[in-house]
Order: C-alpha cells, then sequence, then structure tokens
C-alpha cells in the first residue's frame, strides 16, 4: 500500500503507525519501495542501533526536530572568510569613493570610476598581504633564513653573491644554486679558503616536470664538521639524443670527483668539461642512453658481446651478445 | 660402486675368500665414481652468493669433503663452476670464455636466485636474467643467499646426475647435438 | 647526437719507458681469486714494476639506483642489503637514517630500537673485519688465517641469523627501528661470544702481528697521505689508518647510545697497508668492548619500533615529506651515505646510494705506482673493497 506511506527520506516525516508499516513492506516487497523510503528505513535502523531518539510525524517534538533539521545545512556551511569579501573592501575606502561606489556605475565620470577601481584594488591587495602574514612566512623563506644561518653559508654568500642564485635546506644541511661558470671559483674557494677538505658525494637528479637536471655536491670540513651542499641547475635535454649539458669539472680540486662525475656522466649523460678522462664507468662503452634519467626507455634492451681484441660490442640485436 | 658384477654365468664372480680383497665393477661405473667425487670447482664468485660459497669452502660446512678439495683459479684445470651471484651484461661474454675455457667433461651449477633468473634484478637494464643463458646449466640452486647446506645439496644432487648419467662424455652428447656451449 | 668523445687512455698512463721501451698491459680481472670480486685491474707495467693501474668497473653494475624509483622505500630496505653484502646490516642502516632524518623522526626512535641497531651494528662490524682479514691473508698467500676467520664469522653470522633469520642478507632495519624484538637469550649468547672472540682475535694477532714476512710486504707499502685521503672522499679505516681522526659514529652522531658509551676513535699514523691492517684489528676490539658495555644497558621493556610510523605494510604506504637529503653512518667500510629526493609519495624519486669503496679505491693507483703486482694485490686487500657496492 504505497500510496498510503509518504516518499520521504526522513524518519520526521512518517508516523509511527507508517514507520511501522514500512517496516514491514521492506522485509516483505523491498523492491516496490522507493529510493527515498528505503533511505528512510536505513535511517530509522541506524538510529535504532545507535540508540538514538527516534522522532516521528506524530510526536510531540517533531516540529522542532523538523525546523532544527532544516537549519543544520545552512549552519554547517563553514564561515566566509573576514576581510575579503566585496562588502569589506568597500568599507575599508575612504567616505567620498562608498558614497561613489553606492551610486549607479553609468552615472559616474571616467575619471570618478578608475579612482574608484585604482582604490578597490589597492584596498584587495592590502588585504590578502594582510591575510597572508597572519599566516606566517613562505617555507622558501624560511629555509632561505635558516640556511643563511650557518656562518660558513653566510660567509660564502657575502663573497660569492653574485654568482649564487638562491640558498635552501636540505633537510639538515644548507645548500646554495650556483651559476654553471662560477663552479669551479667557488669550489677551489671552498677547497683552498675555507678549508672544506672532504667531498662527500656528487650526484645528479632528473626532474623532467622543471625540464631541469640537478648536479649536487656535497662537502664538509674535517676540523669544525661544517656541511655545505652546492648544486647547479643544467636545463635538461629534449631527449636521450640531444646535445648534453656541460659543467665545469672539479677533478682538479677534488681528485675525489674523477669517478663520481664519471659515473654522472654515464647514468645522466652529462659533460664534465676539464675530466681528463670522461668515459663511462659501470656501464660497456658503446651502450647507447643514459639510464638515470626518467626518460630511458627500458623496454629497449641492448646486448653486450666481446670483439676478438677483448673489447665490449653494445648492440641492439640480441645475436650480437647477452 | 663396489661389487656391481656378482656373477658371471652361474659362478660367484669373487670367491667369498677372496671378497675383501677384489672390488669388480664396470669403466665408466668407475669414471663416473671418480668424476663425481672430485669435482674442482673454478674460483669464480659474482657477488653476494660468493660469500655463502666461502662459508661453504671454511671449515663449518667443508666442501672439500665432497671432493671439491682445492678450488682452481685457472678455468684450464677447473672442472665445475659455481656460478653465484648475478650476471650481468657486461660480465656475460666473459663467462663465456671462461666455459669455453674449460675443458670436458665440465658442469655448472648455478647458485642463487640471481644466477638462475635474474633474481630480485627483474627489471634492470644490465643484468642478464639466469646464467643459462649463457651456458648449460646442471643444477639450478634457489636462495638469496642459498644457505651452504643448500649449495651442499645442490652438489650431491649434481653427483648423482654424473653418476647416473647415461653418457660417458656430456660434453660429447652436447656437441652431437649441435648446442652451441 | 652524443656530442663527447672519450679519450683512450687516461692521460698519466703511459705507454713508452724513458728509454723507448713499449710497455707491458696486463689485465688483472674480472676473474681473478684476489680481485675481491669482479674487478678489472688494466695495469701497464715496466717488466714487474707497475707504472698506472686502471680500474674497470661495471661488472657487477645491476642498475639498482634505477629499480629503487620503482618501488617503495620499504622495497628498497632488501635492495640495500645486496650493496655491500658483507656488511648488509650498514646498508640497511644507512638507508633508514636517511630516510629519518628526512621524515625529521630520528629522536623518536625508541631507545631500545636504538640500542639493538647498535648491537647489530657492532657485531656485523666483528664479522665483516673477520672475513676482510682472512681475505687480506688469502691475498698475501697466508691461507691459514682464511679458515680460522671464516669459522669465526660463522660465530657471528650465527648470533645475526638468531636476530633475523637471514645469514647474509638480513632485510632487519626498518624505519623508526628494527623489525623484530631481540630474541629470549640472545644477550647471553653475545656475553658467551664476546671473550671467545677476544680469544681468537688475540691468536690471530699472535700469528700475524709481529710476522716478518707480514711487515715485509706490508709496512711502507701503499702509503695514502692524509690531505690526499681527504680530497679523494675515503672514509673509515682508510681514512683512519692516515691518522685522520674521522668516525661519524662521534662526528656525526646516527645513533645516541654510542655517546653513552667509553670507546675511542681508532686511528694509525703511518697509512700504509700494515697501519690499515692495525687499525682494523683494533677496531673489532673497541666493537667488542662496546658489545659488552652495551649488553647491560639494553633496556628490558621498550619498542623495537617507533609505533607512530608502524611496522611492516604501514611502511610500505609510507610517504615521506618533498625534499631531499643527504646522511651517512659509519659502517665498516666508512662513510655509507644515501642522498634521497623525496616528491612527497611512497616511492623514492631518486635514491642515490654513496658508496664508500668507490671513494676508498679511487686513490688506488697513486698508492701503487712504482710498486710490483704483488705489492698491488696486497693494498687492493687493505683497501677493502666490495664489489656489489662499488657497482651497485
Amino acid at each position: 500500500m504505497s500510496d498510503e506511506l509518504p516518499d520521504a527520506g526522513q524518519v520526521e516525516d512518517y508516523t509511527q503507525a507508517q514507520m511501522a508499516a514500512l517496516l514491514k513492506k521492506f522485509d516483505e516487497d523491498k523492491a516496490a519501495l522507493t529510493k527515498n523510503q528505503k533511505a528512510a528505513v536505513a535511517r530509522y535502523n541506524f538510529k535504532k542501533n545507535k540508540g538514538m531518539d527516534i522522532v516521528f510525524a506524530d510526536s510531540p517534538g517533531a516540529a522542532e526536530a523538523k525546523a532544527a533539521a532544516a537549519t543544520k545545512p545552512a549552519a554547517a556551511k563553514p564561515a566566509a572568510s573576514t576581510g575579503t569579501s566585496a562588502e569589506d573592501i568597500l568599507k575599508t575606502l575612504p567616505a567620498e569613493l562608498q558614497a561613489l561606489a553606492a551610486k549607479d556605475p553609468a552615472e559616474l565620470s571616467k575619471d570618478e570610476k578608475i579612482a574608484l577601481a585604482k582604490a578597490k584594488s589597492q584596498a584587495m591587495r592590502a588585504a590578502s598581504a594582510a591575510k597572508k602574514a597572519a599566516e606566517g612566512p613562505p617555507p622558501e623563506d624560511v629555509a632561505h633564513d635558516k640556511a643563511l644561518g650557518f656562518e660558513h653559508a653566510k660567509h660564502l654568500q657575502e663573497r660569492f653573491g653574485d654568482a649564487l642564485a638562491k640558498w635552501q635546506m636540505q633537510t639538515d644541511k644548507p645548500y646554495a644554486v650556483v651559476k654553471v661558470d662560477r663552479v669551479r671559483d667557488l669550489v677551489r674557494y671552498l677547497r683552498i679558503e675555507m678549508g672544506f677538505d672532504q667531498i662527500r658525494d656528487l650526484t645528479a637528479c632528473d626532474y623532467p616536470e622543471r625540464t631541469t637536471m640537478e648536479v649536487v655536491y656535497n662537502f664538509s670540513r674535517h676540523r669544525d664538521h661544517a656541511h655545505l651542499a652546492v648544486k647547479v641547475i643544467l636545463p635538461r635535454p629534449a631527449s636521450q639524443d640531444a646535445e648534453l649539458p656541460e659543467v665545469p669539472s672539479i677533478m682538479g680540486i677534488y681528485p675525489g670527483a674523477d669517478w663520481l662525475e664519471r659515473e654522472v656522466y654515464d647514468m645522466y649523460g652529462i659533460v664534465f668539461n676539464g675530466h681528463t678522462y670522461l668515459k663511462r664507468l659501470l656501464l660497456p662503452e658503446g651502450w647507447t642512453g643514459w639510464p638515470l634519467r626518467k626518460d630511458y626507455d627500458l623496454t629497449k634492451e641492448q646486448f653486450v658481446g666481446l670483439s676478438e681484441t677483448g673489447e665490449d660490442i653494445v648492440s641492439f640485436r640480441s645475436e650480437d651478445g647477452w | 660402486m663396489a661389487k656391481l658384477i656378482t656373477q658371471i654365468g652361474d659362478v660367484d664372480a669373487v670367491p667369498p675368500e677372496q671378497d675383501p680383497n677384489i672390488i669388480l665393477t664396470s669403466v665408466d661405473k668407475l669414471l663416473k665414481w671418480g668424476r663425481s667425487n672430485s669435482l674442482w670447482p673454478l674460483g669464480f664468485g659474482l657477488a653476494c652468493c660468493a660469500m655463502e660459497m666461502f662459508a661453504t669452502i671454511g671449515s663449518h660446512y667443508d666442501i672439500a669433503r665432497f671432493g671439491s678439495e682445492v678450488f682452481r683459479s685457472s678455468p684450464r684445470q677447473a672442472d665445475l663452476i659455481i656460478v653465484p651471484g648475478t650476471l650481468t651484461k657486461k660480465m656475460a661474454p666473459r663467462v663465456k670464455k671462461l666455459w669455453d675455457q674449460m675443458p670436458e667433461p665440465k658442469w655448472a651449477i648455478a647458485m642463487g636466485a640471481c644466477a638462475s633468473c635474474g633474481g630480485p634484478y627483474q627489471n634492470s637494464y644490465s643484468t642478464v636474467l639466469g646464467v643459462d643463458k649463457v651456458l648449460p646449466v646442471d643444477v639450478y640452486v634457489p636462495g638469496c643467499p642459498p644457505r651452504p647446506e643448500m649449495l651442499l645439496e645442490g652438489l650431491m644432487r649434481l653427483q648423482e646426475k654424473i653418476r647416473n648419467d647415461p653418457t660417458i662424455s656430456p660434453g660429447l652428447e652436447r656437441y652431437l647435438k649441435g648446442s652451441k656451449s | 647526437m652524443v656530442t663527447h668523445l672519450a679519450p683512450e687512455r687516461p692521460p698519466t698512463t703511459p705507454t713508452h719507458t724513458e728509454t723507448g721501451l713499449k710497455l707491458v698491459t696486463l689485465n688483472i680481472g674480472p676473474q681473478h681469486p684476489a680481485t675481491h670480486g669482479v674487478l678489472r685491474l688494466k695495469t701497464t707495467l715496466d717488466g714487474e714494476t707497475i707504472m698506472d693501474v686502471e680500474p674497470v668497473l661495471g661488472y657487477l653494475h645491476r642498475g639498482v639506483e634505477k629499480l629503487f624509483e620503482d618501488g617503495s622505500y620499504l622495497q628498497a630496505i632488501p635492495m640495500t642489503d645486496r650493496f655491500d653484502y658483507l656488511a648488509a646490516m650498514h646498508n640497511n642502516y644507512a638507508l633508514c637514517h636517511a630516510t629519518e632524518t628526512l621524515m625529521g623522526v630520528t629522536e623518536q626512535v625508541p631507545e631500545k630500537a636504538q640500542y639493538i641497531r647498535a648491537l647489530t651494528t657492532e657485531v656485523q662490524r666483528v664479522a665483516s673485519h673477520l672475513l676482510w682479514l682472512g681475505a687480506f691473508g688469502l691475498d698475501m698467500g697466508a691461507i691459514t688465517i682464511f679458515w680460522w676467520t671464516v669459522r669465526e664469522r660463522e660465530g657471528a653470522i650465527a648470533l645475526l641469523e638468531r636476530l633475523s633469520g637471514a645469514r647474509l642478507t638480513y632485510n632487519w632495519f626498518r624505519y623508526g627501528g628494527v623489525k623484530n624484538d631481540l630474541p629470549d637469550g640472545w644477550l647471553d649468547e653475545l656475553a658467551k661470544w664476546i671473550p671467545y672472540m677476544r680469544d681468537r682475535i688475540a691468536e690471530y694477532e699472535g700469528l700475524l702481528r709481529d710476522n716478518d714476512i707480514l711487515k715485509l710486504r706490508t709496512v711502507g707499502v701503499g702509503v695514502l697521505d692524509p690531505e690526499v685521503g681527504k680530497a679523494y672522499g675515503c672514509s673509515g679505516p682508510m681514512l683512519r689508518g692516515s691518522g685522520v681522526d674521522w668516525d661519524l659514529r662521534r662526528d656525526e652522531p646516527f645513533n645516541p647510545v654510542y655517546q653513552k658509551l667509553k670507546w675511542n676513535v681508532v686511528t694509525e699514523k703511518e697509512g700504509d697497508n700494515y697501519a690499515r691492517y692495525r687499525v682494523r684489528i683494533r677496531e673489532m676490539h673497541e666493537s667488542l668492548n662496546m658489545l659488552e658495555q652495551m649488553i647491560d644497558m639494553v633496556p628490558q621493556e621498550g619498542d623495537y619500533i617507533d609505533p607512530k610510523i608502524g611496522e611492516g605494510p604501514r611502511q610500505h604506504r609510507m610517504k615521506p615529506p618533498a625534499g631531499e637529503v643527504y646522511a651517512a653512518i659509519e659502517g665498516a667500510r666508512g662513510e655509507y651515505g644515501c642522498y634521497i629526493v623525496s616528491d612527497g609519495t611512497n616511492r623514492p624519486y631518486r635514491l642515490k646510494w654513496r658508496a664508500p669503496t668507490l671513494s676508498n679505491l679511487m686513490p688506488l693507483a697513486e698508492l701503487t705506482r712504482g710498486l710490483k703486482i704483488p705489492d698491488l694485490i696486497v693494498t687492493l686487500g687493505s683497501v677493502d673493497i666490495v664489489l656489489g657496492d662499488l657497482d651497485r
């Protein structure tokens, strides 16, 4: 008898008798119920299981409950942020501009319109800046200040300020981005003047989304355990066959950069100018491609064989080797 | 191995009083007994499994009691190659060369997951998935790395294989079948 | 179009003697009993005297740094085991420490977990140095020491097996702690093993320390200048054998337990093979002292892993914050480091393994120029390379 039962989703829309009939119908002939009626049954069962108070259409508190349910969605909407809505901006303008804003736009002269628009945009910018200041400084600036808090970093910034693009933190160590042509000067200064005598690591990373590749150097000083990292950002070649980016080699300053640079060349295809023996370190010499770049095609397998003189022959044909 | 031929016709081949002093066998069984119990491996280690091979050589697990008394440094003097570790593409032609330099009869054990099938490096650009792509493997010993007991089990299986091999020269069989290795 | 052409030979390699005779190029390896794995040394010789050595690497290059980017941080841990397989615990620790530094949770690792980490690190150090000693003697023809140390190593490995279930590649460390708690009775077994090991090391010392042949072969051979060592990025016993007082356990503390123990950083002044041998023997003694102190200090109760990070499967979904980090620990061969670039997902964007043996092996040509081939073999032995770490 579905025409007797209201087609409503909330339990409050049913009287107690109607609810009982609805439940009976649910057990017998579920398919005949509409979506809302099924939802009402589900809500009833939920409330019953949780032990909540169930209010029906004919219960004493029904009217208030319905009113409360109606207002709840409106109250649940988050409070609009203060200070940036159009009315608030208008309130910050001086009195005569407010009067202008109140008038119909067609009546305003051109100068008045321009003045009003300028004032409005200025006020908006001031309001958003105030909002940002309330949130705190952006993380890049925090890291920048933290990096320059290190004594050796500050000294380096004073000496090489023009060559260094930005300072950030490598979690707990400061790093600076240096221009490609000043790498050798900076590293020589680091080793000889500042006494950073240990090269800890030299590696690279490929960022296709930013279309850059970075070479990352890590140095440290033995006497006071100071750490410094240096980065060089290079443009990323468009493909594996494109022209290779170049960086000056620091092999003459830190001999430990020798194999590390060869490995970066091997894996990323970055050429280190001035390296005396830039040959592939880990892969056989005729290998095509730069494996650690993100666009390396792993499906194209290469095969290695041996020539009669004992040199590696690398090819894409499987008959030529393994 | 001893006393395999006990009767020639109706007569006992060896009279009972002579029993402890005479051993009768056939030539190929003698040969196979000798070969299986004196497998001298090549001293060859690629990667981590070589450390478990060292442990097998050590006195606790002692591969010498199985006949592998000496690990030969030169392939020309070895008859077994245990390949422990990952085979990379750069190394593969050299392993083939080592295998070719070993004289017949020779056997190969692929020790570890990397030598059997490539191991954890399936998606790598520079590994060969299994040393059986380079040389014919007789026994595969799985594990990463396999325990020394596992390697010894593999060795014992190889010994069994050698003893039960119907041919006297596995290399000749392979050659006649047209295998390139 | 590759625009770079590699030169044919290193410019330091001469081709002729001063008198005009052609020099011999001798290939040692990649299969060679004394190269500790598949390392190829292209030596240029004048008779038996070495003019230059060019190590050729890559015969065990498995491309693991590319594989790291395919799996999660948890899946990277067992892959690191296979780098320096003689000290697999140290590899695990380096990765876990670097990731924890990136996440900023190094302080949150529970105390018991730090103790378990320190215990396993020191037991592993002893085990690694034992096998080094065996191989070192083997290279010189002192085969007895090889049998003895391999037998002793079984004892250390049995301890680590009791702990982690595996003999060589343990996969034991997790982010925020270790995989499991100490088994019952493990500390007692350790307490019994330490004096036994001390006696054994005394036995080896008796055989080797004042041995004339050893001294003739190692004293004054392969001398590494400390400044050169630092500039090459050498670390560990290689650098400490030249007198440089640098140990990350003290200088870049990655485990607070080391601050609570009484121990010394072992250095020797001369920088030759004998000094490096002495450094490693003394380091074994220091490690045993540390283990003895730690047995009494390990807390009975405590978490073995940081509960906020969670165990096992939760670590598979663990997402470190975006950023980069370089962090290192002091392992058996030196500085094991990781440079991690994270993009905020549960897979590393870039995980570079800083191999200690790569930097340690670089000065080989400088160390052995003018020496004979057997000296090269002994020097290579004292550098203590492991190919899995060199080639990755």
